[in-house]
Parts: structure tokens; C-alpha cells; sequence
């Protein structure tokens, strides 16, 4: 099923979209650093009160790309992530220097309201959080607050699509005015998905989304991870460094707040040009 | 000792002490009973639908279906009921909304130890006893309504119905407003703990669909705690329909006459019954007793009801801790 | 906010179609309808309980100014030592027979209420935690906590002081007062026991003690603090009561001589009936009998915080 964007779109992601590349631009678009990025992170430091958790971050990730980002624990993979939708400003003492545009436009400035920022960037958790409430009503829970559909059978047709686009509508449909507290653990984390699907971001950052996953479940969130970077761009925080290289176009690793090292997927993980990257790669590192 | 005795013993002594708990009740309910029954017998049902209490202290002795009355003497309690839930009414009306409103501060609002300063604030206000409040009433609270307040409302609002009338006492707003506030810690404490108890996943997950701060609270964090918030409200009612000392010290004792606007004073079950058991006495045919009695029995009934159905509510909202030990 | 936002002018083909769609900053198209909407009732939201918390705080700061600072300054050595001299408006003097009252009825109340409050709660929370026995006397003790302290006060005349015939007396109003604080105490000793983890039950067990030896030992132990804060909170109750005690222990100028058929004072009266009197001197040891009553509660509510605090590290 083909995106339905029509926002912000120029002439030139219209001509990235369709067609064949050069594979010179294929590889220099996948490992990031080259061309007019999407995602342009730039010399960030982000602290929680004196505790500096990122250090001079420089990253670009371009649009419809799966980057994976990795790292040991407490690295600041979450940190990193909830920078590019600002959930971090929620939290105490956070300070943030550096630079973060999304198309060119500074996500930090003072025109952004972070929530309308929410509307483009969506987010979905390590543990499932569906709402305790119908699975319908956790898809349109988004929608019906933004009212971004201006009719009943909009709604419902929204909803339908992005469940559909998480591959849970036919495992649901019977079953839309449930608690979606009664599904199983994968599918409250693909009904998590859909929710953050339907209010059509252009972004999605998944934080560690099957790691309390059973494998199949696992199995199908990746499935559907691989299917949605065609039409998203997807920012991945993971353990599962084969999970990683099954997904991702772009690796980054993050080691201690810095980024260590960051390129093309399959390059990272084979032949990394640092060691540290190397050591965490073979499981040396914790 | 041998050990298993021991046991026995501790174990009844224990069951005992426990027990007076359903003992004590079966003695107040008897009580009431016995005192108040001459007064079932001889009022009946006009106990209930009559206004005028009367109690015809200079009147003649005589007997009526067995029981010793005074000839001329009329009990009912209606202007009492009616002030009794005007007030709670009034109360909640004014100290539901305060009352979230403060709770919401407390979790949503406010940083955590601007936060910690307002929650100790306002468990203070819950430790001021029944009589400051009223003597606070009576030297502040009742002087404000009586030229200030509702000569303003009389003179501007007239146009709503409650508000049209000169101005009487101060009693029925006064009483209202002190009991709304003796209620709103309550129901601001057990809200806040039960909105502070929402898993943080779900408030995040609605941050991430870019609920703002407001839309957080209503849609995520409300319906997680509405059992709890409902059952102190029900609790805040049962507080409020037994208040008895602060509703006597401002209300200005109405008698015989129901309120017609905001601007009467009223009576309660509660407050009179503390305020006239003294003048009770002098009754020689003692019905004036029996009919305060019977006065409380209908109290008790009332009470009972809205407190058995709050605590249901409340153990149901999985409260632990202290907070269920609330005045009522 | 909003505003400023890029904008190239369309343009147009011949066949109407926008080939080149007006560039708003990525931003921009974000911005919903109900957007300025929303923000309004965040605003306003906030706005409310702000003046919730004003509204509250007020009449808390009016007290607190009238009671303390004022009746702080009414406050002299005499209130403690003398006693209330004359009746109605010609009272004088000090407070010492409403303060003894005051301790008097509050020992007897505390004394029979904790004995009977602990033990009860140790029976519920440790011996027969969910047999139907426990399930009625929780009730019971939900119902009597819901009684009005006036209803209280009549039963406790009706039978105390007429019934039994033991006049006005401290006995009379002490047990009446116990029967209003038995509820919270029983509560709390409950809860408080719940609360320490079974481990602690178990591992007594594995030693080899019997039922009432672990109760007695170890968990009361940790459950102390709980059980102190639930008494301490109780008393602080039982202070500002004054409805259970009206016509149980009635007044006197005088420390009574006996327990019974002699009424007591205490300070609640004093403010219930002092300041409604025309005297100065009446107002006078209104104020301070509210000083003495607030002065006291806030403390053993601070004291019963220090207590959660300072032991809530053990469990």
C-alpha cells in the first residue's frame, strides 16, 4: 500500500522516491553521511542536571532508511532517541546544546510545540502500553485528540489502515471493541505500533520493541519493522545485534554518550573500522 | 506456659478485642432504638414530612398511644434533613472540584517539592478540629457573607432564583463553604495517591501521540484512578452529612421554616441534635428526648448507607496505607 | 508560535494542477485545527487548580494567623496553671481544668481504644486473615467508623450516663471517645501488619516458633511504626472532638474528683462555647484553648510523619 503523505513533500524526495538509483547514491544515501539527510543531528550534548549523557552526537539519517542504533547499557540509546520527538523535556534537569533539524527544521526552536512534533515523529515502548481500553479505541486515540478525521467513517477507516499496515487486522477485526488488554503480548505491541501508525508520522522510533517479546511474536515485530521502512523512516534502539543486521540499512553505535562509530549496516557489523565497535559487535563489551 | 494454652489464649483475647467492633454497633443500634421507639410510636410518619418542630415545652402532659407527650407538641425533622443535605450538597459542589483541582496540582502541576510543601499544607487543614473551624466561621467566614459577599450576589445575580431575596443570615453558605473545606483534603489526598499510582507507561504513551499535559491527566490518568476519586467523594460525603460542631457554630440555627433562597439560615440533624439535647431536658414528658433520638437514628441511617458504599469503593481502588483512615 | 512559516507561491499549470506544492517548513503542516485550541485548555486547566490550591490556602493561612499567632500571643503562664474561673459570660482565669480534662478523657479514650484497636487488628491482619469472621468485623469497623460522632455522643449519655447511671464523668466520656478512635486504630494496626512481607512470618515459622510467639516477636516489632503513627494520628482525632463528649462528660470549672459522677472540661468546649459567649475574656480563652488544640495535633501529626519516615528503612 502506497504512503499517503501530501505534507512538506519537495521535488527533490519525489524524485528519491520512485525509480532506480545508482548505487553509488544508494550507498552513499544508506550510509548517511553524504547526502541532504532527513534527520540531521549535529554536535549534541544532552544533560540531566551535571550528568552529561550525550556527547557531541553528529548523526544524519535519511528518509526511509532503518538506522539501527546500539550500544551497552546506559550508553544513552534512549536519550538519543527521545531527543528526536522530545519526550525527554518531560524529565527533570534535562538540557540539551547542539543542533536537531528534521527536514531542515530546527525540532528545538521556539516555534515547536513538542506535541504537534509527536504528529510526525511517533513512538512506540519496550513495554507494550496499550491504553486499557478497546482496540479500536486505542488506534483512533490519536486521531480523535488531533481530530484528524473529520468523520465517523473516517475514523474508522484510519483505524482499519493502520492496523492493516501493522499486520494485525486480520487477527483483530472481529474483535475491535475488545479490551486491548486481552491480546497477547505481540499483538498489544503491533496494536502499539498501529496506534502510533495512525496518526501518520513521517518517523518512527522503536524503542527495543520485541526485546519482552516471545521469539515468534519477535519474529513477526520484525517482519512488520522491515515491511514499514518502506514508507517511514525508522530509528531502532536494540540488544539484538542479529536482529540489527537483519533490519537495518545504517548502524550507529553508541558507546558511553559518544558515538563511536556509524555507516552502512553490513559494514558495521562485519567489518567495523573501530575496535571498540568490533569488541561490542563480538560480545565482548557488556 | 505451655505454648499451645498460650496460643489458645491469645488467640481468643485477640478475637475479642475484634469483636467489639460488631458488639459496639449492636449496642448503638439498640440504643437508638430503645430511646427513640416512644418517638416512632407517637410521631410516625409525620415525623418526617412535618416542618415545624415544636416540642410545646409549656404545654400539658398527656399520653398518646402509651407513650407521654406534651399535648400540643409537633416533631418533624424536615427542615433539618433539608439542611442536613443542603449543606453536603453545597459542600460537594464546592469541594469536589477544589478538591481535584488540588490533586492534580499535587501530581500533574506542580514540581515535587513545591509539591511535598502544598500536601502538607493541606493534611494540616484535615488535623484543624470541628470548633476552630467554626470559630474561624464565625468570626471571618459568616461577618464576609453577611455584608459582603451576599449583598453582592443579592444585588448582581438576582437574576438566578437562588441568589433572589434580601439577605437573612449567612448561615446556609456558611455552612456549605466550612464544610466543603473540612472535606477537601479527603478527597484531594486519596485522588492524588491513587493519580500518582498510574503507571507511567501509560502517561508516556499518550505523550507520545502528543497529549498535552491537560489531555494526559483527563484521558489517561483520570479513568486509571476514577474508582478512588469516586469513593473519596463518597467519603467526603459521609464526613460531611455527620458534621456536627463547625454547621452549629455558623449556621444560625433555622427553626420551623425551610429555606427559600441561599440567604436563610439553615439547621442540621447534627448540629441540633448537639445544639438542644440540653433544652431536651426540660421536657417533662421526655418526647423532646426521644424525638432527638429518633432524630439521630435517621442520622445514622443516612450516614451509614453513603460510608458502607465509599469504603466498598475505596478497598475496591486498592488503597493502602494510612490515606483509608480518614475522619468522617 | 506558528506564524512564521516559508511559504514559495504556487504555481499553477494550465490544467489547474499544483505542480509545485506550496513549501511550508516540515513543521507546519503539523499544526492541526484544535491545535490553539488544546493549548487554550491546557492553559486553563492549569490555571484552575492553581487557584484551587489559592483558594484552599487562604482560609488555612486566615486560621492559622488568627489561632496561633493570635492565641500565641494571649497565651501566658496563667492559662496553664489556672483554672476556668465563673460560668457563661463572666468566665476568667486559665485553662488547667479544660487541659487536665483534656488529658484525662484522652488517656481513658486512648487506653481502651489502642488495647482493644491493637489486639483487634493483630486478630484480623495475623490469626484469621480472610475467614468470614474477619470479613464481618472489617465491616463492623467500616460501619462504626461512619458514625457520627453526635449519634456517638447521644448513645454514650443514653446508656452511660443515664442507663448506667454514672452522671457526667470522665468515665462516660472516655469510653465514648474510645469508641470513636477503636476504628482508626484498629485500621491502621491492621494495614500496618499487612503489610510486613510474609517472609518474615515464614522465617519465624522455620525457626520453630508457633503462631503467637512470631506475631508477638517479630512482626509486631516491624510493624511498630505503623501502629504508633496509625495511635498518634488517632489521638490527634480524638483531641478535636467535641460531640461524643458534650453530654457524656458535659463541663467543669473543676479537675473532676472522681471517675465518676463528677464532669470534666476540656479544651474543645472551651471553643465551642467560649467563643460564642460576649466577653473579652471569654474570646480570650477561646483563642487559646485553639492555640493549645492546633499546637498539640501539629505536632503529634509531625511526630507520626517522622516516625514513617525514620522507620519505613527498616521494612
Amino acid at each position: 500500500m502506497e504512503a499517503k503523505f501530501g505534507f512538506g513533500r519537495t521535488k527533490n524526495n519525489d524524485s528519491q522516491l520512485k525509480g532506480e538509483r545508482p548505487d553509488n547514491e544508494h550507498d552513499a544515501r544508506t550510509s548517511g553521511q553524504g547526502q541532504e539527510s532527513m534527520i540531521n543531528i549535529s554536535d549534541l550534548h544532552v544533560y540531566y542536571g551535571r550528568l552529561h549523557v550525550l556527547k557531541g552526537i553528529n548523526l544524519k539519517i535519511q528518509e526511509r532508511t532503518t538506522t539501527v542504533i546500539m550500544g551497552p547499557s546506559g550508553c544513552g540509546k534512549t536519550t538519543l532517541i527521545r531527543t528526536l520527538n522530545r519526550m525527554n523535556d518531560d524529565l527533570p534537569n534535562f538540557r540539551v546544546s547542539g543542533v536537531i533539524t528534521i527536514q531542515g527544521f530546527d525540532i528545538y526552536s521556539e516555534k515547536v510545540d513538542p506535541t504537534l512534533l509527536k504528529l510526525k515523529v511517533g513512538m512506540v515502548f519496550q513495554k507494550p502500553n496499550p491504553f486499557p481500553v478497546s482496540v479500536f479505541d486505542n488506534v483512533a486515540f490519536g486521531p480523535k485528540i488531533h481530530r484528524l478525521a473529520k468523520s465517523r467513517n473516517e475514523l474508522e477507516s484510519v483505524v482499519q489502515e493502520s492496523l492493516e499496515r501493522a499486520g494485525l487486522w486480520d487477527e483483530v477485526k472481529d474483535r475491535l471493541e475488545e479490551n486491548a488488554l486481552k491480546l497477547s503480548g505481540g499483538q498489544q505491541q503491533r496494536l502499539c505500533i498501529a496506534r502510533a501508525l495512525a496518526v501518520k508520522p513521517q518517523i518512527l522510533l522503536l524503542d527495543e520493541p520485541t526485546s519482552s517479546l516471545d521469539p515468534s511474536s519477535a519474529m513477526k515485530v520484525e517482519e512488520l519493522i522491515v515491511r514499514l521502512k518502506k514508507d517511514y523512516t525508522v530509528i531502532l534502539v536494540t540488544h539484538n545485534m542479529q536482529q540489527a543486521a537483519r533490519v537495518a540499512n545504517t548502524a550507529a553505535f553508541l558507546y558511553n554518550g559518544e558515538l563511536i562509530e556509524v555507516g552502512e549496516a553490513p559494514k558495521i557489523f562485519e567489518n567495523p573500522d573501530k575496535t571498540l565497535t568490533e569488541q561490542y559487535i563480538s560480545g565482548r563489551l557488556a | 506456659m505451655n505454648p499451645r494454652v498460650y496460643d489458645r489464649i491469645y488467640g481468643s483475647a485477640t478475637a475479642l478485642c475484634s469483636a467489639t467492633s460488631i458488639l459496639f454497633i449492636f449496642v448503638i443500634g439498640l440504643v437508638l432504638l430503645t430511646y427513640s421507639y416512644p418517638s416512632i410510636v407517637v410521631n410516625g410518619i409525620r415525623f418526617f414530612t412535618t416542618v415545624t418542630w415544636n416540642p410545646d415545652l409549656s404545654g400539658a402532659v398527656t399520653t398518646l398511644n402509651g407513650f407521654k407527650t406534651m399535648s400540643n407538641a409537633s416533631y418533624g425533622i424536615l427542615v433539618f434533613v433539608t439542611g442536613t443535605l443542603i449543606t453536603s450538597a453545597l459542600a460537594l459542589l464546592i469541594g469536589v472540584p477544589v478538591a481535584i483541582g488540588i490533586a492534580v496540582f499535587l501530581t500533574e502541576v506542580a514540581p515535587p517539592k513545591l509539591s511535598a510543601v502544598v500536601s502538607f499544607l493541606v493534611e494540616l487543614l484535615a488535623g484543624i478540629p470541628s470548633v476552630v473551624y467554626g470559630f474561624w466561621g464565625f468570626l471571618v467566614l459568616g461577618p464576609f457573607l453577611l455584608q459582603t459577599f451576599e449583598p453582592f450576589l443579592s444585588e448582581h445575580l438576582y437574576f438566578i432564583p437562588v441568589f433572589d431575596g434580601p439577605v437573612y443570615s449567612s448561615g446556609l453558605l456558611a455552612s456549605g463553604i466550612i464544610v466543603a473545606l473540612m472535606i477537601i483534603p479527603i478527597i484531594a489526598s486519596i485522588s492524588r495517591d491513587a493519580m500518582a499510582r498510574t503507571p507511567k507507561e501509560l502517561k508516556e504513551g499518550g505523550r507520545a501521540l502528543g497529549l498535552t499535559d491537560h489531555e494526559v491527566t483527563t484521558k489517561i490518568v483520570f479513568p486509571y484512578a476514577k474508582s478512588s476519586i469516586f469513593g473519596s467523594i463518597m467519603l467526603g460525603l459521609g464526613r460531611a452529612l455527620g458534621e456536627t460542631m463547625a454547621v452549629a457554630m455558623v449556621s444560625n440555627s433555622a427553626i420551623n421554616e425551610l429555606p427559600k433562597t441561599a440567604f436563610y439560615p439553615i439547621n442540621t440533624m447534627a448540629a441540633f441534635m448537639a445544639q438542644s439535647l440540653d433544652s431536651a431536658f426540660t421536657d417533662p414528658s421526655g418526647m423532646y428526648v426521644h424525638s432527638l433520638v429518633e432524630m439521630g437514628l435517621v442520622l445514622l441511617a443516612i450516614t451509614m448507607i453513603v460510608n458502607v458504599l465509599a469504603r466498598f469503593l475505596v478497598r475496591q481502588g486498592f488503597i493502602s496505607g494510612a490515606e483509608t483512615v480518614v475522619r468522617v | 508560535m506558528d506564524t512564521d512559516f516559508h511559504r514559495n507561491a504556487s504555481k499553477k499549470t494550465l490544467s489547474n494542477t499544483i505542480i509545485d506544492q506550496p513549501t511550508k517548513t516540515w513543521y507546519d503542516s503539523a499544526v492541526t485545527s484544535n491545535y490553539k485550541l488544546r493549548r487554550l485548555r491546557d492553559k486553563f486547566v492549569k490555571s484552575f487548580t492553581i487557584v484551587c490550591v489559592v483558594a484552599v490556602l487562604y482560609p488555612l493561612s486566615s486560621m492559622l494567623y488568627m489561632f496561633v499567632y493570635k492565641g500565641a500571643t494571649l497565651i501566658s503562664l496563667s492559662t496553664i496553671t489556672q483554672p476556668t474561673i465563673g460560668s457563661s459570660s463572666f468566665v476568667s482565669g486559665g485553662l488547667a481544668n479544660a487541659i487536665e480534662g483534656t488529658l484525662l478523657l484522652l488517656g481513658i479514650g486512648s487506653s481502651v481504644a489502642v488495647c482493644l484497636g491493637v489486639m483487634g487488628g493483630v486478630y484480623i491482619a495475623e490469626f484469621s486473615r480472610n475467614s468470614s469472621l474477619a470479613k464481618g468485623i472489617r465491616f463492623g469497623v467500616d460501619v462504626l467508623a461512619g458514625v457520627p460522632s453526635i449519634v456517638l455522643g447521644y448513645v454514650g449519655f443514653l446508656l452511660l450516663v443515664i442507663y448506667f447511671g454514672w452522671g457526667y464523668s470522665a468515665l462516660a466520656g472516655g469510653l465514648t471517645l474510645s469508641v470513636f478512635m477503636f476504628p482508626y486504630i484498629i485500621r491502621t494496626t491492621e494495614l500496618a501488619l499487612r503489610k510486613v512481607p510474609d517472609e518474615v512470618r515464614e522465617a519465624a515459622k522455620a525457626l520453630g516458633s508457633n503462631n503467637a510467639t512470631v506475631v508477638n516477636r517479630l512482626t509486631l516489632r516491624f510493624a511498630l511504626p505503623g501502629i504508633i503513627t496509625g495511635i498518634l494520628l488517632a489521638i490527634s482525632i480524638g483531641l478535636g472532638e467535641t460531640a461524643p463528649l458534650l453530654y457524656t462528660a458535659s463541663f467543669s470549672n473543676y479537675v473532676p474528683s472522681a471517675l465518676l459522677q463528677s464532669p470534666v472540661g476540656y479544651l474543645t468546649y472551651v471553643v465551642y462555647v467560649f467563643s460564642q459567649l460576649p466577653s473579652a475574656e471569654a474570646h480570650s480563652l477561646a483563642y487559646q484553648a485553639s492555640f493549645l488544640l492546633i499546637a498539640i495535633i501539629v505536632t503529634l501529626n509531625f511526630a507520626a510523619r517522622v516516625l514513617v519516615q525514620r522507620f519505613s528503612k527498616v521494612t
